[in-house]
């Protein structure tokens, strides 16, 4: 399987020390996770709530603030997370929609129930790992199963487009779309290249934009072409010079005068990561109940705020059944799985947290869910942690989940960290039919 | 009413040629109940003409994004006839300090104003910064306090112009006791804010009474008084907003008015200037006789 | 088409093919002195060399042999090496693998890793026959995998673009240097034996000298060689032909002749010239002419990359 994806090229870079960029390949593994119909029934109408709530979440925190007026969540949850925009105070995105695209990592406990870990509102990745890992089993593996009775995750290309194209700013045209990169060194560039190429739009970076009387434009050799809808794989901060960061080069300077003009979509929308945030993460299930008067379908893995006196307390006094993790991180990076370490280092832990709380949150260490991985080195399938990124599309009037999603596998014996940028791997993910 | 006429005026010259570049400004007076722009020109050296855009608390903005056409250097003029009337200077609700505080205290008031506020990098003042009687006392009204702080910073600072930069923070400036209008106003929100006050840093024009022509923009503060609404104070000038102050704009800090911000690919160095110009369109009709000037050559 | 892809694509056809010109010229020009009728010094060559790869060197130094070929091959700190060439034509193409067959990447890879681990001593000592000739190998390889793997469509047709324009400005500078080298060996002096060399050599340097015979079924001279690199619409290293596909595929990409400044113009004006032109006509001053079309393709390039390409 290897060699396969090398030729492929599936590759994710690794951002740490050391040479920038390298290329690695990120491993996959054929014993798939099989989700029955039941469960994943269940798992889908809890990530349309979910994404749903968030999106009027997000909404109430650009607009009106009555969640933080009614005092189900506190200001101090929102205000100083760098996330926040104050950009968004005054733009309304096309029907109201935040959050396209979404990515929510789940667990399943040991009790046989799925819990949310966090969601992923900025640019949620991997996506096209699951529709690689797919094409690789089917190739495989074409004799052993009967694809028949597995649902297919191949149209997800064709969803996203239909979800980027019912959001454009006029609603009446069939808008154009294009996905941002950063460029071939980023991390995700195989993924950014797959998902352009799989929708058939262009593939463009921010030196290929520029805007002109408030309409955001690509250079073609045939002139300029308006862009309607960019579903942008950059941050916020880079996406306009004029208005973030002045040295960012990847974004186009004067796109957010475009976006309030209502000129262009703008792809998760700015400032969803003020929802992204693991602290807020916690609060979702309120977000439920107030916005949608519901129960959560699918509850979350208890959370700790370590801003809150009582749960600082509890985390300090209870450190070593937790993970303490930095509520603005993503990747894996800065997490702190306590029962490893050693009592000084604890201390340094206790240290840190009391020099920031707003910064950090616990959850217990919940059994992750196990499941049966072969382990190259050793020949042989060995229960391994894994958890599952799932992909919850919304656009006008039409909500998507990816059937299944991203089977994260910790590959080092004993670990808990997935990320494919902490050396985990990947299992493809069958929901039955 | 007075009528004005204001002259913004920028060169920039570069070693190298620039190949791209995007240009805001935030230059134009902007309207409101005391203020209209009743005629205006923008002149320049480039080949297009700007758009407009609005920013994020909904100001004009001029726009130019030159990638075609390599330039050297970019000048700009803008002459503006501005109509002013008088803003009111009454600070006094008729609600007692109690009253106010309630007002001020409001969670849906803190949430409507949030903007203003949160402190920013550039107005962080800690409490040992500033000497504490500068903060409001109990039971003072929020109008009266207002007027004692506008003295008291004025106080604080001395006015010594190229003793700061656009980066300097309101620490640095109080430690260094010396500041332009710029550092006043940031000392004055960086005060005003954790203490509920909702408070705004705003530029324009100020026409000065006497002969000195006041070569750069101006900053003052505006805070929010309950019950009353938004009032202008000039602690770098010991003055209430008058007549004689011209408003562009209005932000969280200087960073959110910034009269000219530009992204552009060159390599060498740059020389900018500026220059403005406030007049009493009464004394000076050379505006009008200008416009008329260029009527006849067109 | 993006105009930065298009860019991108252009200069990968461009760098590909300048690489297979430098490596010929090198060898042709090294071996050729071997058995020349009238004895080339080899400062002479080495200063042919200089000339055409565009190495820098200081005025009055020393033409050193193995460094002049260094230099103008595996030379990573001169732009202008093999080099430097094709790990530009390599970068350019990996950020384009989206838009290319996965063939064509690996026979663009697989030419840079030969140049890249190419030995530097044995290069020196005896490796220059075999280096130059495995990388015109390796060109021919690319550019069949261009035409054969990739859809004939906007990707290929700036590539192939890229190819020809090169090609044009390639032959143009190879006959500029070889017409130079001749004014110096014959010191403006009749010297017929050593001139028609020359010509011959001129010949082997773009690959034209056994289709030469076949066309004209004589040997080789002034005449034969240049009217031959120059007007013959059908040999393709010839500039006539290579600003004919110039033309072919800017039609291809929907660049059309408008303005009298526009590329299809420009190239469209070129090309009805070449067509209608006698040698006898430009005898008296082809260097002048090759000069001049040299420029007149440089002009094409920087309009194309103006109004096109926008770089």
């Amino acid at each position: 399987m290897t060699q396969t994806s090398l030729n492929q090229g599936i590759t994710y870079a690794v951002y740490s020390d050391g040479h920038k960029g390298a290329e690695q390949i990120f491993p996959f593994d054929l014993f798939p996770r099989i989700i029955p119909a039941p469960d994943w029934e269940k798992l889908e109408k809890g990530l349309i709530q979910r994404n749903l709530a968030l999106s009027l979440f997000i909404k109430d925190v650009y607009s009106e603030r009555k969640i933080l007026k009614d005092k189900i969540a506190p200001p101090a949850l929102i205000f100083p997370s760098h996330h926040y925009s104050e950009e968004m105070r005054s733009i309304r995105p096309k029907h109201d929609i935040y959050c396209h695209i979404c990515g929510t990592d789940l667990i399943r406990h040991s009790d046989g129930n799925y819990y949310v870990l966090e969601d992923n509102l900025r640019s949620p990745s991997g996506v096209s790992y699951v529709l690689s890992n797919r094409d690789a089993i089917k190739r495989t593996l074409a004799n052993a199963f009967r694809w028949s009775s597995v649902r297919s995750v191949s149209e997800y290309p064709a969803e996203l487009l239909a979800t980027l194209q019912s959001v454009g700013p006029k609603s009446e045209e069939r808008p154009s779309v294009a996905v941002l990169t950063p460029g071939p060194y980023n991390s995700a560039y195989y993924e950014h290249s797959f998902l352009a190429h799989r929708m058939g739009v262009e593939l463009v970076e921010g030196r290929d934009l520029f805007v002109e009387n408030n309409f955001v434009y690509m250079r073609t050799i045939h002139g300029p072409r308006r862009i309607d809808v960019l579903y942008r794989r950059i941050d916020d901060a880079f996406l306009d010079p004029l208005v973030f960061r002045p040295d960012s080069m990847l974004g186009v300077a004067g796109i957010m005068g475009a976006y309030r003009a209502g000129n262009i979509t703008i792809v998760n929308a700015p400032g969803t990561g003020v929802a992204d945030d693991k602290a807020v993460c916690s609060y979702v299930p309120a977000m439920i109940r107030y916005y949608l008067g519901e129960e959560p379908v699918i509850p979350n893995v208890p959370t700790y705020l370590c801003e809150r006196e009582e749960d600082l307390k509890y985390v300090l006094e209870h450190m070593k059944d937790l993970v303490v993790k930095p509520v603005d991180m993503s990747g894996g990076y800065g997490v702190v799985i306590c029962d490893r370490l050693s009592k000084a280092e604890l201390e340094e832990v206790k240290q840190t947290i009391l020099h920031d709380p707003r910064n950090y949150i616990a959850q217990p260490r919940m059994a992750l869910s196990v499941h049966s991985t072969y382990i190259e080195n050793k020949g042989a399938f060995e229960p391994r942690h894994i958890d599952l990124r799932t992909f919850t599309l919304m656009g006008k009037d039409r909500p998507y989940v990816l059937p299944g999603g991203l089977s994260r596998v910790a590959l080092k014996e004993g670990s808990l960290i997935v990320n494919s940028s902490q050396g985990g791997g990947s299992k493809d993910t069958w929901v039955t039919v | 009413m007075t009528d004005y006429v204001i002259e913004y005026r920028t060169l920039t010259e570069y070693e190298k040629p620039v190949k791209q570049g995007a240009y805001e400004f935030l230059i134009m007076p902007c309207e409101n109940e005391t203020q209209k722009v009743k005629h205006f020109r923008l002149l320049h050296s480039m080949r297009r003409e700007p758009f407009t855009a609005r920013n994020k608390y909904g100001f004009l903005t001029h726009h130019f994004h030159i990638h075609t056409e390599p330039f050297e250097y970019f000048s700009l003029n803008l002459l503006a006839q501005v109509a002013k009337n008088p803003p009111p200077l009454d600070v006094f609700s008729n609600l007692s300090a109690a009253e106010e505080n309630a007002v001020l205290g409001g969670i849906e008031f803190q949430m409507d104003q949030q903007s203003f506020l949160q402190v920013t990098p550039l107005c962080f003042l800690g409490p040992g910064d500033f000497p504490a009687e500068v903060l409001r006392l109990e039971g003072e009204n929020v109008g009266s306090y207002l007027l004692r702080l506008n003295a008291s910073i004025h106080r604080l600072l001395q006015y010594v112009p190229g003793i700061t930069d656009a980066g300097t923070q309101a620490k640095t400036a109080l430690e260094m006791g010396k500041g332009v209008c710029q550092d006043y106003a940031h000392v004055m929100i960086g005060i005003l804010r954790p203490q509920g006050i909702p408070a705004r840093y705003v530029s324009g024009y100020l026409n000065l009474s006497d002969d000195r022509s006041d070569s750069q923009l101006h900053a003052w503060v505006e805070a929010l008084i309950p019950q009353v609404g938004w009032r202008g104070f000039d602690p770098a000038n010991h003055l209430q907003e008058n007549d004689h102050f011209i408003k562009i704009a209005h932000g969280r800090d200087y960073l959110d008015c910034q009269p000219i911000k530009g992204v552009l690919t060159t390599e060498g160095a740059h020389k900018t200037s500026y220059e403005v110009l406030v007049r009493n369109s009464m004394d000076y009709n050379w505006f009008l006789q200008e416009q008329q000037q260029q009527q006849q050559q067109q | 088409m993006l105009a930065r892809i298009a860019n991108t694509l252009y200069w990968m056809g461009r760098y590909l093919e300048r690489t297979e010109h430098v490596a010929r010229y090198l060898r042709v020009q090294y071996f050729t002195t071997q058995d020349a009728p009238i004895s080339q010094s080899r400062e002479f060559v080495l200063h042919s060399i200089v000339n055409m790869a565009g190495i820098p060197w200081e005025e009055q130094a020393p033409l050193e042999e193995a460094e002049v070929l260094y230099r103008a091959s595996l030379d990573p700190g001169n732009p202008m090496s093999i080099f430097s060439t094709i790990a530009n034509a390599r970068e350019n193409a990996r950020g384009m693998r989206n838009v290319l067959s996965s063939e064509l990447w690996e026979v663009i890879n697989k030419y840079y890793h030969f140049v890249n681990n190419y030995p530097v001593e044995y290069f020196k000592t005896k490796g220059l026959y075999d280096f130059t000739i495995a990388a015109g190998e390796h060109c021919s390889l690319i550019r069949g995998y261009v035409d054969s793997t990739l859809t004939h469509d906007e990707v290929w047709a700036l590539i192939r673009l890229g190819i020809h324009l090169e090609r044009t400005a390639q032959i143009a500078r190879i006959i500029s240097c070889k017409l130079y080298d001749i004014f110096i060996l014959t010191e403006g002096k009749e010297n017929m034996p050593a001139e028609n060399y020359q010509y011959t050599v001129l010949l082997k340097l773009l690959e034209s000298f056994d289709m030469n015979r076949n066309h004209y079924k004589a040997p080789p001279d002034r005449e034969k060689a240049l009217e031959f690199l120059i007007l013959n619409i059908d040999f393709p290293r010839s500039m006539a032909f290579n600003l004919r596909q110039v033309q072919y595929f800017l039609r291809k990409l929907g660049i059309k002749d408008k303005s009298a400044h526009s590329v299809g113009f420009k190239v469209g004006r070129m090309c009805s010239q070449y067509q209608y032109l006698l040698f006898s006509e430009i005898d008296a001053n082809v260097g002048e002419f090759v000069a001049d079309a040299l420029n007149k393709v440089y002009e094409i390039h920087d309009a194309l990359e103006k109004d096109y390409f926008h770089a």
